[in-house]
């Protein structure tokens, strides 16, 4: 092993020429991963193991609990109550956001007039900074002068609890309002790069507008489809920021916006339980991590 | 021409012996003075523009050069209000918090079990001042006859109420209920005569104020146990639930949805409430966000009011009350523990302490702060008058524990669900049992 000839023709050797640039390209990126998610995740297991707190006697004194925060977790009502809001969240959000951006791609990939003019409106929740999202939603859900319950008066309708009683509708409705444009921009791009030829031969067979869309279009740009129902699912899974927005520091009475990754945040800073609350963020990574892999492998097999 | 020659080699000599002076006594200053530093934590905007605009660092450095011959920098560290305690307690947890730091007392309670305090007593024991901090105020910081941290003020809690709304209801002014049931009268008839108005009255501020003026406490010193079942508690809850669902005075929607209280106050569309002395100039005052115009013939206050439970005495005063408010410790980590502690003096002089109080309508810590502006203003001199009869919280990590189960039961149970005062007692029960363990709670 401390033959210098041999330590030459070992790894080091690889190093050189094209090896050795990429592996200095690769160092800076690497360095970051390993410091800010490597490092980190590894921690989070540590902690999620133990029943470290952030203040207390437990953040001076902590014991190694091996797997008691997740044999916890099946008994903590609060979580499953947090479990049941999130999948709820993802699910509807997931067929709004689809839908209204399979919409407005189709809006947007046609030939209709006033098209680039609308794109802009329909562009605008991506130009608005995410953290105003919340404020500009504060003024149309706000419970007694609020414009939507405006609107359902002067329809006659009654007015509705934007605020508390229907606060998971109202964050649904503030995600998909802002998370509709992703998915429209890459099923758009995908929509105008069907070759001409394939829209002329419809047309020629005489194939109707529906025909065309579900036998031509659709399985053509299934995957892209496929690729946008993986981004909701996965970004709405991990959602936070419209929830503490309407929540804060502390959970609110009936739970209703406590999506997981508010809920594992809550545990960790407001409870201080930071190994229960990383047992939590842990179970949320894992659930994305096989959502994502599930999702791939059905695109596989689409494909 | 030789006489020229030599005025100029002269006054080149002069100047060439004063600018050697001026180095060697600005060498020698530099040699002598010991150079440190140290941070200020705390919130920005309102907090970290009076401690700037006061001169208190400027002022604090030239004290220490000339006493200590020390020259100190002071960095400042800040986060906004909104979230405040989060971030401390997550720069705390880093060991990335300032030396001298702006705590409340449920965060400092928890930083003192953590040992993240220095203990301040042999401090305090040595400050000729420390006398004149109320006692009241010494107590909220103290825990195993140690002081943690110092209040830099303090706020008690009253009833705001509009003079307007109360005179078109046919209330006699000036009002001040001796009970709750004459708040709850005064509720009744506003009702009654202003149909108009959605809410008659915010019923809470700091949820365990009731117990108090039913002669109770939620903490026993002499043992260390906490309460989780009284006549008291139980009154609390009863009259929570009266406001609630037998008089309907405030819709629960009022709380779960959060409605802004404190603009519908200015709005006069909420015509009483029951809130912290500061509100009076931070939220309605003439440069605050919602500034009521003629102030003092709009805004009446009164203090909180007893129980009419037979039997029920109030040990802290006619008018019970509760004590809040902020605070200055240090960090346990601090280099320079003495400096900060003299940071801490600066900022506490009466002049600045009566000036906050003034600005923000925060009651001084000290009572040699009773001072000019501050003296002579009505509402400031009357607010100060509810210390007398303010309790303490404990500083003890519990304490947030048990203020949490308690507001959790009174959302999600009693407002919430509409239940009763005995089954929110039962449930208070179960939750500070989960929260904080038996062993550590009792009946009374």
């Amino acid at each position: 092993l401390n033959d210098p000839i041999r330590k030459e023709t070992g790894w080091l050797a690889s190093l050189r020429g094209e090896n050795r640039v990429l592996l200095l390209c690769l160092l800076p990126a690497l360095i970051l991963v390993i410091v800010f998610q490597f490092i980190p995740s590894v921690q989070t297991i540590w902690y999620s193991l133990t029943d470290v707190a952030l203040l207390g006697k437990k953040a001076l004194k902590w014991d190694f609990l091996g797997l008691a925060n997740y044999t916890r977790l099946v008994s903590d009502r609060y979580f499953w109550k947090s479990v049941a809001i999130t999948m709820r969240y993802v699910a509807i959000s997931l067929v709004f956001r689809f839908a209204i951006g399979l919409i407005s791609a189709l809006f947007l990939s046609s030939k209709m007039k006033g098209r680039t003019v609308i794109s802009l409106f329909l562009l605008l929740p991506m130009a608005i900074p995410g953290v105003m999202h919340a404020y500009v939603w504060i003024s149309m859900l706000e419970p007694r002068a609020g414009t939507i319950n405006s609107v359902l008066r002067w329809i006659g309708l009654p007015p509705q609890s934007w605020t508390y009683g229907r606060i998971t509708e109202s964050l649904i409705m503030i995600n998909t309002w802002a998370g509709y444009v992703l998915p429209m921009l890459i099923m758009a791009s995908a929509l105008v790069s069907i070759p001409k030829e394939y829209h002329e031969a419809a047309e020629v067979y005489g194939a109707s507008a529906w025909m065309k869309y579900w036998k031509i279009i659709f399985p053509i740009i299934r995957l892209p489809l496929m690729f946008c129902l993986i981004i909701i699912v996965k970004e709405d899974m991990d959602d936070f920021t419209y929830a503490y927005m309407y929540t804060g520091e502390t959970p609110r009475a009936d739970y209703k916006s406590e999506l997981l990754s508010l809920y594992a945040y809550h545990r960790a800073f407001n409870y201080y339980e930071l190994g229960y609350g990383c047992a939590v963020g842990l179970i949320l990574a894992l659930t994305i991590l096989v959502l994502t892999l599930a999702q791939v492998k059905a695109g596989r097999l689409a494909k | 021409m030789k006489s020229l020659k030599l005025c100029t080699i002269i006054v080149l000599a002069a100047v060439l012996l004063f600018c050697s002076f001026i180095v060697f006594a600005g060498g020698a200053q530099e040699a002598k003075a010991k150079k440190t530093e140290i941070t200020l934590y705390t919130k920005a905007g309102l907090w970290i523009g009076f401690i700037r605009d006061s001169r208190i660092i400027e002022d604090f450095q030239e004290r220490m050069l000339k006493e200590k011959g020390i020259e100190v920098v002071v960095n400042t560290q800040t986060a906004p209000h909104e979230g405040y305690g989060t971030k401390q307690v997550t720069d705390m947890a880093a060991g990335s918090a300032g030396d001298v730091l702006w705590v409340d007392s449920e965060n400092g309670a928890m930083y003192r079990e953590t040992e993240m305090l220095l203990d301040l007593t042999p401090f305090v024991k040595k400050w000729p001042d420390w006398k004149h901090i109320y006692p009241s105020l010494q107590k909220m910081y103290e825990w195993d006859g140690k002081y943690w941290a110092i209040a830099n003020d303090a706020a008690t809690l009253m009833i705001y109420h509009r003079k307007d709304l109360f005179k078109k209801a046919g209330l006699a002014l000036p009002w001040q209920p001796e009970t709750w049931d004459d708040v709850i009268e005064a509720g009744l008839k506003l009702k009654s005569a202003l149909p108009e108005l959605d809410i008659i009255m915010e019923p809470y501020y700091e949820h365990q104020l009731p117990v108090y003026s039913d002669g109770g406490n939620i903490f026993d010193a002499k043992d260390g146990k906490w309460v989780k079942n009284s006549k008291s508690i139980h009154y609390m809850f009863q009259l929570y639930h009266d406001i609630f669902f037998k008089y309907e005075l405030t819709p629960k929607e009022f709380k779960l949805e959060k409605w802004d209280d404190r603009k519908m106050f200015a709005d006069a569309t909420l015509p009483m409430m029951i809130d912290g002395t500061w509100c009076y100039s931070e939220k309605w005052g003439p440069n605050s966000s919602r500034p009521i115009e003629d102030r003092p013939n709009i805004v009446g206050y009164a203090h909180t009011p007893r129980s009419k439970r037979v039997g029920a005495t109030t040990p802290h005063g006619k008018y019970p009350n509760a004590l809040r408010d902020w605070a200055w410790a240090i960090n346990a980590e601090c280099k320079e523990p003495e400096l900060a502690f003299e940071l801490i003096k600066e900022i506490l002089k009466p002049k600045h302490n009566a000036k906050w109080g003034l600005d923000t309508a925060h009651l001084i810590a000290r009572d040699d702060a009773l001072i000019g502006d501050y003296a002579a203003d009505p509402f400031m001199k009357w607010a100060t008058s509810c210390l007398e009869y303010a309790v303490p919280k404990p500083f003890s990590p519990d304490f947030k524990r048990y203020n949490d189960s308690l507001k959790e039961v009174l959302d999600n149970y009693l407002v919430e669900l509409g239940k009763s005062a005995d089954e929110s007692v039962k449930r208070f029960g179960e939750l500070l049992t989960e929260k904080i363990g038996a062993d550590k709670l009792k009946d009374m």
